[in-house]
């Protein structure tokens, strides 16, 4: 036998021991091991312990195929099943270590050290409650702790087989497969958030009841989802064609005007129905305005839009309407709109039916004619915008009352990511105070319409103030951007560090407490009016929350292309050369901060209004270190990169609040391991990747690219 | 008529060491000089001088009849002197032509509300921008043009990073060009091309060329004149033939040949 490979099988096993030992200490297992996956089947705990085995087994193989394959070589000699012995061997010991734990926990009490290693614990290791008694038989060791260990250790071999094999098979294959077994992870851990989404009357309640039994999914739940997944996994190659299929379809046979009519009504039934939901709703139930033409059987069609829409009429925002008075006629708006839309629709469908009747008939040769490749562009844009737009202004009254309130932290940070991506990501400044403008923001907008007599503000509204707030600022950046001109990189971060805290430190202190109110802060900030609109709640907030991250969006996007995003480019990469190509780099040093200053203000003034008190002890340094590792989860400098980052670190965390003691833990392991493995980010920008993964792309290789490019356009073009 | 770029008594001290001594130096327009010396002679802290890098200790130097001492590099540029570095250094995460865009920083104005509303004269200016940046890149030939044009700076060989960078050069459409060794690190044979481009650059585009070189087969080919530096000062000027065959010039570069005194003591 190979003596290194047997070595890395060692080696692995031994890191595999160390991390599932670990896992179990530290309390993760047992936490996780009360809160059902699938029901009655496994929970998230046994499926972390499942998961490390099978990654142990998995990354074995990788490291024997990168041994038996040193360099890119043209021919490789792929790792065979026998290989897997390794696999195995890291499994078994990751096993024996976990059994060796067992054999500890039963005869010793060493809860006085590790307050984790509990009966509980040892319970969960001996695999005998939660996993159904079938997967238990593939096991046959009976009962107590002797087979409980060598179950634990064949277990371990198993799933080293297991991941070993996973490597083996084409890419084609496990992708699916791994997006299937993460599924289930995923919608099982998000069981409330779908309970709250879905638990209503109506055809989202029997969907949830196919899925979802107690807190965990059902089993057939389990088979749906990862048969669902896979196959869309399988086929997400296909779908860009498929969709621009049907839209070449669409376009080619809808009569123009039709096509306008329908985007018309569309667009005005979307904004109607906002408008309702935004604080002109009367009373609930409401009227859902009837759907004329059609009307079929037990899932009831005729409710169709109202269907769709069920959360948006839901009352889970404020019941008290705003202006009740125009609410029979936006009502009646709606019924006209929606119906003449369903009127176009089923006139659609009727004019396409003919068609292809028409088409079919004829039998030509040429089935469906293309439109021209402008129009269609142009229409695949356009429908990926309705359903986008359609999709952001469904979120809040689908998914209810508390995901809005995530989505409303989501958008905050978005819109400080995208401050703080124009300061580090763009101009390459690292400010680790960002927290400051945030904090500026929100004290400013408290000041001027807090209608607390004892503070003595302006008493202004939210719209009068926030241009003087983003003007304040902007001048807090400009006076942090003066001072550290001169510094760089490390030295920067620090400095900027500093400022973050004495931001905090000065509105805590005593000196400052008769205008910032010290650690009590500043209360009774009015909420945020706009004609008849009140946005109280998270459900609105979202909306005004969506429309800042929108304008954030748009402008760093704007100034990315620009002659100012190529200033800050070029200060970033080189700032000596930066000012010898003409660039004044102490002019777009402190544009930077003001810019990254000004949106993070309007970040600060909404999470002021939103919860109508602030106090130091929010602006933490956290926000800080928040803001910037969405930039790193997401890729620095990209934009749609801070978008998701945000979910990732914002999101998932506020979703999973019961974990939350373990949340610093998993927060530094995520990172750690986005750092190994992806240092670039989910979304990277172009170019920035390729350079921190150290493969700058050789002149041959670019120009057989560009070869190839062409082949395959010429290929096309015939 | 006053020389395009002139200094007098320039004088640039690191500690007790004067890297720069005591420099007369003049250009005219149109013309292409090389200043050779053997290393540490002060070649390119006279660069540095002259681009605004370091502040001199004394001297004077003007360009165009403008006094450059106390100016900021981002203002030199401006009134249309230009450079290139010993070491490449290319906005690297940067497209190809943002690189060169990013030359045409100091010919343009739009600022923040410029980028965000995007009116005409922002679109006018960013057509322009782009225009002038791709004539830059065509003088290069296929080498950087064409569907080139949006890959990272990183992607290109060295040869094409050093041409890359001579185009953001010529992008800030400056009267002068200073070179640090354009040919440093190339082969003989790029090496005669850019010998060849350095004569194009002034014969098609005008500009004039200064430039340090290590290679005497590329200072003999395009030169209008030579001007030899040793320890800070000019040691020769004047034709190729007159500095090379120059006795200083020798010496600093070989050493002074040893009398026969100095050999009976040994």
């Amino acid at each position: 036998m190979d003596n290194t490979k047997l070595k890395l099988g060692l080696r692995m096993g031994f890191f595999g021991a160390i991390v599932a030992l670990y896992l179990c200490l530290v309390g993760l297992i047992e936490t996780f091991g009360e809160r059902d996956i699938i029901t009655g089947v496994i929970s998230l705990g046994h499926i972390l312990l499942l998961l490390a085995g099978l990654m142990i087994g998995y990354l074995t193989m990788r490291q024997v195929d990168q041994h038996i394959n040193p360099l890119h070589e043209a021919e490789r000699k792929a790792p065979g099943l026998g290989d897997t012995a390794h696999s195995i061997m890291a499994g078994i010991i990751t096993g024996l270590a976990l059994g060796l734990l067992m054999l500890v926990l039963d005869r010793l009490n060493i809860r006085d050290v590790l307050v984790s290693a509990s009966p509980k614990l040892l319970e969960l290791l001996l695999l005998e409650n939660g996993i159904t008694p079938a997967v238990l038989s593939l096991l046959p060791f009976g009962q107590g702790l002797a087979a409980g260990v060598l179950r634990i250790v064949v277990l371990g071999a198993v799933l080293g087989l297991a991941g070993g094999a996973l490597y083996l098979l084409p890419a084609s294959v496990r992708r699916p497969l791994i997006f299937g077994i993460g599924m289930v992870a995923l919608l099982g851990l998000l069981s409330d958030l779908m309970r709250i989404a879905l638990d209503q009357p109506g055809w989202s309640e029997s969907f949830y009841k196919l899925l979802y039994t107690g807190r965990g999914l059902s089993s057939q739940g389990a088979g749906i989802t990862v048969v669902a997944t896979a196959a869309i996994t399988a086929f997400w190659s296909y779908i860009p064609d498929f969709y621009a299929r049907v839209i070449s379809i669409l376009t080619a046979w809808l009569p123009p005007w039709l096509r306008t009519t329908l985007a018309a009504l569309l667009s005005i039934s979307l904004l109607l129905r906002l408008a309702w939901f935004l604080g002109i709703e009367t009373a609930y139930p409401p009227t859902l305005p009837a759907c004329p033409g059609v009307t079929t059987g037990d899932i009831n069609l005729a409710q169709c839009p109202g269907l769709i829409l069920e959360g948006f009429t839901a009352p889970q925002g404020s019941t008290e309407g705003g202006l009740t008075s125009s609410a029979p006629i936006v009502s009646a708006a709606i019924t006209l709109a929606e119906s003449l839309m369903f009127l176009g629709i089923a006139a659609s469908i009727v004019l396409l039916l003919l068609r292809a009747v028409q088409q079919a008939s004829r039998a030509g040769k040429q089935q469906w004619p293309a439109p021209p490749p402008e129009t269609l562009e142009r229409a695949k844009r356009v429908v990926a915008l309705y359903l986008g737009v359609a999709a952001l202004l469904f979120v809040p009254g689908v998914v209810g009352v508390y995901p809005s309130e995530v989505l409303v932290m989501v958008g905050l940070y978005v819109v400080m990511g995208l401050g703080i991506n124009i300061v580090v990501g763009m101009a390459g400044l690292l400010d680790l105070g960002y927290v400051a403008f945030f904090a500026v923001g929100a004290y400013s907008t408290a000041l001027l319409t807090t209608v607390d007599a004892s503070v003595g503000g302006a008493q202004m509204s939210f719209w009068g103030a926030l241009p003087l707030v983003v003007a304040i600022t902007a001048i807090a950046g400009l006076m942090v951007g003066a001072p550290v001109l001169r510094m760089r990189g490390d030295y920067l971060a620090i400095v900027t560090l500093g400022f973050g805290e004495i931001a905090r430190i000065l509105a805590l202190s005593d000196w400052f407490k008769p205008w910032l109110g010290g650690a009590q802060g500043i209360i009774k900030i009015p909420d945020i009016h706009l004609g008849g609109i009140e946005f109280v709640g998270p459900q609105k907030l979202y909306y005004l929350i969506l429309v800042s991250c929108l304008i954030a969006y748009f402008i760093t996007a704007r100034l990315k292309g620009s002659r100012v995003g190529r200033a800050w480019g070029a200060m970033r990469e080189d700032e000596q050369v930066a000012d010898v190509m003409g660039v004044n780099t102490t002019a777009y040093k402190l544009l930077a901060f003001a810019m990254g200053a000004l949106i993070a203000s309007v970040s600060g003034a909404i999470f002021a209004a939103k919860l109508g008190t602030i106090y130091p002890h929010s602006f933490k340094v956290e926000v800080s270190i928040t803001a910037l590792g969405l930039l790193i989860v997401g890729g620095i400098g990209s934009l749609p990169g801070v978008v998701v980052g945000a979910f990732a670190l914002v999101g998932l965390p506020e979703l999973l609040r019961e974990f939350s003691e373990y949340r610093m833990l998993i927060y530094g392991a995520a990172m750690v391991i986005m750092m190994l493995v992806r240092p670039q980010g989910l979304l990277p920008s172009a170019g920035r990747g390729r350079e921190l993964q150290g493969e700058e792309l050789g002149q041959d290789d670019w120009m057989r690219m560009a070869a190839e490019a062409e082949a395959a356009g010429s290929d096309s073009a015939a | 008529m006053p020389h395009l770029l002139e200094s007098h008594g320039l004088v640039k001290s690191f500690g007790g060491l004067n890297a720069v001594d005591d420099l007369d130096f003049h250009i005219e327009e149109g013309e292409i000089v090389s200043l050779i010396g053997p290393n540490g002679a002060g070649k390119t802290t006279f660069f540095n001088l002259v681009t605004g890098f370091y502040p001199a200790d004394g001297g004077k130097v003007t360009f165009g009849g403008h006094n450059l001492l106390g100016l900021s590099p981002y203002q030199i540029t401006k009134l249309g002197l230009a450079r290139t570095f010993q070491t490449v250094r290319l906005f690297q995460e940067m497209t190809i032509l943002e690189n060169v865009m990013v030359g045409q920083h100091c010919r343009s104005r739009s600022g923040v509300l410029g980028a965000i509303f995007r009116p005409p004269s922002y679109r006018v200016e960013e057509a322009r921008i782009r225009e002038k940046a791709e004539e830059q890149l065509a003088f290069f030939g296929s080498r950087l043009a064409g569907y080139r044009l949006d890959q990272p700076a990183n992607s290109l060989s060295y040869a094409n990073r050093r041409r890359l960078e001579i185009a953001r050069a010529m992008g800030t459409e400056a009267k002068l060009i200073l070179m640090d060794e354009p040919s440093a690190g190339m082969n003989p044979k790029e090496t005669e091309e850019i010998a060849s481009l350095i004569g194009k650059l002034r014969d098609e585009r005008g500009f004039t060329i200064l430039f340090i070189e290590h290679d005497m087969k590329v200072v003999k080919g395009v030169s209008d004149r030579v001007v030899a530096m040793d320890y800070g000062h000019k040691i020769a000027e004047g034709s190729y033939e007159n500095v090379a065959n120059d006795e200083h010039v020798i010496e600093a570069y070989l050493g002074r040949k040893a009398t026969r005194e100095e050999q009976d003591e040994s």
